[in-house]
């Protein structure tokens, strides 16, 4: 997973809710990247945080993240841009 | 095995087929190349892709995470334009293995919707087989009742084994933990609400000679509060209900009590399990005859099942 820090600068969150199209999980306790693609249609793509769904009550596991992505039921994700990249901080039901 | 193709060989038949396989890569490659992050009204993020002005209608996704040589279920849900997944019509999905520029059609089948339990949700599910390695595509053409057919591609890689276990293969004889390993708590071998109550054998036990059949399943169902995941175990349950006195019964949880994520269960490890939740039927003899990763309700795993018990 690339390790993507948190810094006390970085910008304010955001979030998101769609449906998952891709989940790159290379096990079952780790998130590299996905894709969601909003109610308007437009396709995000996400690196997953190095802490990932720390601190969230509720963990979508990455097989439960796959699960939704093939039920198409939708996920909601905060995120935060860093540049060019969409840091995904939680993935929630 | 895929052939090559010399002009001698062409015919008008075989011509035509090139051709579709043609257009068929060249729209693979359209969906699949990196994209110039083309201007758009609101994608000031290169990673924030500009609404899809073709091929939207109809979108899948890949459920299975494996693929392999030989019998598998091949699995895929299905999303619409308005995000919403697709839950009726008839769905026929053919397999092309893709070769540089080409595409060749080796097969095709009919997908059957999986529903959910409770849930107006579900996937489509194909048998199928795959009889080389390398990358494949999928054409899926979903016949609403009361519209035109819609026409969307996918593609996906084929290994050479599962990790997993395989159609055919020996279950892994795991020592998973039983009610008697932990004092009697179910509560740290179990994430259902109540404790499911398959704890009582291992899969080592239930592996010995004479044994009934085994299924067995690896499930999590805290770790989702949509109810989405929870049902394949109460699933599971129900079969239990159905067939105790004649097969055996395991869960095992993903991940080691407390249950945190932070370390699969050793088990699961042993099982080389790449998703889940998941659930295996083995015959009397220890050998893998079906395996279901994801959500596999009662219709389909009651069939399975009843050719082993």
């Amino acid at each position: 997973m690339s390790a993507i820090a948190c810094s006390p600068s970085a910008p304010p969150a955001s979030t998101l809710r769609g449906v998952l199209l891709q989940v790159a999980a290379p096990s079952l306790t780790q998130v590299d990247s996905f894709s969601v693609r909003d109610d308007a249609g437009q396709v995000w793509d996400f690196r997953a945080a190095a802490d990932f769904n720390a601190g969230v009550t509720h963990v979508m596991t990455p097989g439960h993240m796959r699960q939704h992505m093939a039920l198409g039921d939708p996920v909601t994700i905060t995120y935060r841009a860093e540049g060019a990249t969409l840091i995904a901080l939680s993935a929630t039901d | 095995m895929f052939e090559s193709v010399s002009a001698s060989q062409v015919t008008r038949r075989r011509l035509l087929s090139l051709s579709v396989g043609l257009m068929f890569v060249a729209v693979l490659d359209a969906c699949q190349s990196p994209q110039t992050p083309a201007a758009a009204p609101t994608a000031v993020n290169p990673l924030i892709k500009p609404k899809a002005t073709t091929g939207a209608e109809l979108t899948p996704v890949l459920a299975s995470s494996e693929l392999a040589l030989g019998r598998n279920r091949f699995a895929i849900g299905l999303i619409d334009a308005q995000n919403q997944p697709v839950t009726s019509g008839q769905v026929h999905i053919e397999f092309f293995k893709i070769d540089r520029q080409t595409a060749e059609k080796r097969s095709e089948a009919n997908a059957v919707f999986r529903a959910l339990e409770l849930q107006n949700k579900g996937i489509w599910v194909a048998p199928t087989n795959f009889d080389v390695i390398g990358p494949w595509g999928g054409q899926v053409t979903l016949t609403p009742t009361d519209a035109p057919p819609k026409v969307a591609r996918l593609n996906f890689d084929v290994r050479e084994r599962f990790s997993a276990p395989g159609y055919g293969d020996p279950a892994p004889r795991s020592a998973s933990l039983t009610l008697p390993d932990v004092g009697g708590d179910a509560s740290r071998l179990c994430t259902n609400q109540p404790p499911c109550g398959l704890h009582d054998l291992s899969i080592a036990d239930a592996l010995q000679p004479a044994q009934k059949p085994l299924v067995v399943a690896f499930a999590t169902p805290a770790f989702c509060t949509s109810a989405l995941c929870g049902p394949e175990l109460g699933t599971v349950l129900k079969l239990r209900d159905g067939y105790g006195d004649r097969v055996n019964f395991v869960h095992v949880e993903i991940y080691q009590y407390p249950f945190e994520q932070q370390k699969t269960a050793k088990t699961v490890d042993e099982w080389h399990l790449p998703s889940e939740p998941w659930v295996f039927m083995v015959d009397r003899d220890g050998v893998v005859r079906d395996r279901f990763e994801g959500s596999a309700p009662l219709d389909e795993l009651e069939p399975a099942l009843k050719t082993l018990a």
